[in-house]
């Protein structure tokens, strides 16, 4: 039986992929968002095409409810939980932050990136929730556009950034998923490569 | 029949014990972790045969080496499980043994040259509660089988990592029309410590998940609740989110 991959998905490539392209009334055509969400689709895509697990931890499901009123809430809680595997965290998962937490107040190369960031420990609140939860769960790899929070994965699990998957135009047709993108994005969660090649 | 220089690990229960309650694929783990409770992290082989008889399932194990010092130490853990002294290793591959007997309600009888020297009843055994973490918490995986007289649901949590879950009847009859699926459940367990590896699970009720492909998800919740998330730039949302307080 071939090894199931399983990748996490943080709040921001969520709403990317969730979202409607509208602000204020009218369609945002600013070249970033409409490149953010198409990257977030080409990655939901692609990651469906492989047969790759999406998994959502339960603080990035907790985020995405923030924005909703209470019925709404009600409606996408039932479209979550019976679609996607929500991690909860569990006892364990505060055995796997409360190791997690203290190494990271032991580690100087952590406590420089922190600083360099600017940012307090108290911050990193729900990036160490998410982690511990992926972590517990045997997650291979979070995507997320926080680049705090990768940073602080180094050496706990893989984290990469919303990748630019190749996209080709047929004649005439569509943008679709290049072919090559399939082998590269599963070398981008499961190897050392950064950066999708 | 037991032939000298062989040791026996007799799995016994009240009433009869078949091959049908100890499949290959939960064989698979135990055998693992009995070579590993006496042989630990030495090459030397230790073979195992399975042998049916007297209503119980025999483990006859041969090894071209002596190992009878550590078969006696794994029966002298059965007796006393503090007051052996072994590996990490080998305790670590001694409590699996000891939390398998105790998942199939069995217990194990040792012999050696057809003269039984110990045993292993895991209800007699204090649990190592240091090792052990209950959790509460929801259980995905592909649902390979459902049933018996004590009823177990059999989840492939990953490839390598099948959890015999305990069930009820009630649940055990609703979740059997998932076999071969994807399934969520919702339930108690144990996890190792040190290895994350959930040890045992008793589920409680059965999750609405049903596997579905994650585009068309996504493509749902675009549909249904996109306009909510219209007016939110996203890395300026978790951003704020994460910050404040």
């Amino acid at each position: 039986m071939a090894r199931t991959i399983k990748v996490a998905l943080d709040t921001q490539i969520c709403i990317w992929a969730v979202r409607e392209v509208l602000v204020g009334g009218s369609v945002d055509n600013s070249e970033q968002t409409i490149s953010k969400k198409e990257k977030a689709l080409a990655l939901v895509d692609c990651l469906a095409r492989e047969k790759i697990e999406i998994v959502i931890p339960a603080v990035v499901l907790a985020e995405l409810l923030v924005p909703l009123d209470d019925a709404t809430s009600r409606a996408f809680m039932t479209a979550m939980d019976s679609r996607f595997e929500i991690l909860e965290f569990d006892a364990y998962c505060a055995v796997i932050y409360g190791k997690n937490y203290g190494q990271g107040k032991r580690d100087d190369a952590k406590i420089k990136t922190m600083k360099d960031f600017g940012i307090t420990r108290r911050e990193m609140i729900n990036d160490h929730l998410i982690v511990a939860t992926c972590v517990t769960n045997k997650v291979d790899c979070i995507f997320s556009d926080d680049q705090k929070l990768r940073s602080f994965c180094d050496g706990l699990i893989r984290a990469r950034e919303l990748p630019d998957i190749p996209m080709q135009q047929r004649v005439d047709g569509p943008w679709e998923i290049d072919r090559s993108a399939s082998a590269h994005l599963k070398e981008l969660i499961l190897g050392d490569s950064q950066d999708f090649l | 029949m037991t032939k000298p220089g062989t040791h026996e690990f007799r799995i016994i229960r009240d009433g009869e014990i078949t091959p049908a309650d100890l499949n290959v694929a939960d064989l698979g783990p135990l055998l693992m972790n009995l070579g590993q409770a006496v042989a630990g992290d030495s090459k030397t082989e230790f073979l195992s045969l399975t042998d049916v008889k007297n209503k119980c399932v025999s483990l006859m194990f041969t090894s071209s080496n002596h190992l009878d010092t550590e078969w006696e130490e794994l029966a002298a853990y059965g007796a006393d499980p503090a007051g052996v002294k072994l590996s990490p290793k080998r305790r670590r591959a001694c409590e699996f043994v000891n939390q398998f007997l105790s998942n199939i309600g069995s217990t194990a009888e040792l012999y050696k040259s057809d003269h039984k020297i110990g045993a292993i009843s895991p209800k007699d055994l204090p649990e190592n509660k240091g090792s052990l973490i209950t959790f509460r918490s929801s259980l995905y995986g592909m649902l390979l089988k459902v049933g018996g007289k004590e009823p177990k649901a059999f989840i492939q949590h990953r490839e390598d990592y099948l959890i015999a879950c305990d069930i009820s009847k009630e649940l055990a009859r609703e979740l059997a029309i998932r076999l071969y699926e994807r399934v969520g459940v919702k339930g108690v367990g144990k996890r190792d410590y040190d290895t994350g590896k959930i040890i045992n699970y008793q589920i409680l009720s059965i999750l609405p998940y049903q596997e579905t492909d994650p585009a068309k998800a996504f493509a749902f919740l675009r549909a249904n609740f996109g306009n909510h998330f219209a007016g939110i730039d996203p890395d300026e949302f978790v951003q704020e989110l994460r910050t404040e307080g």
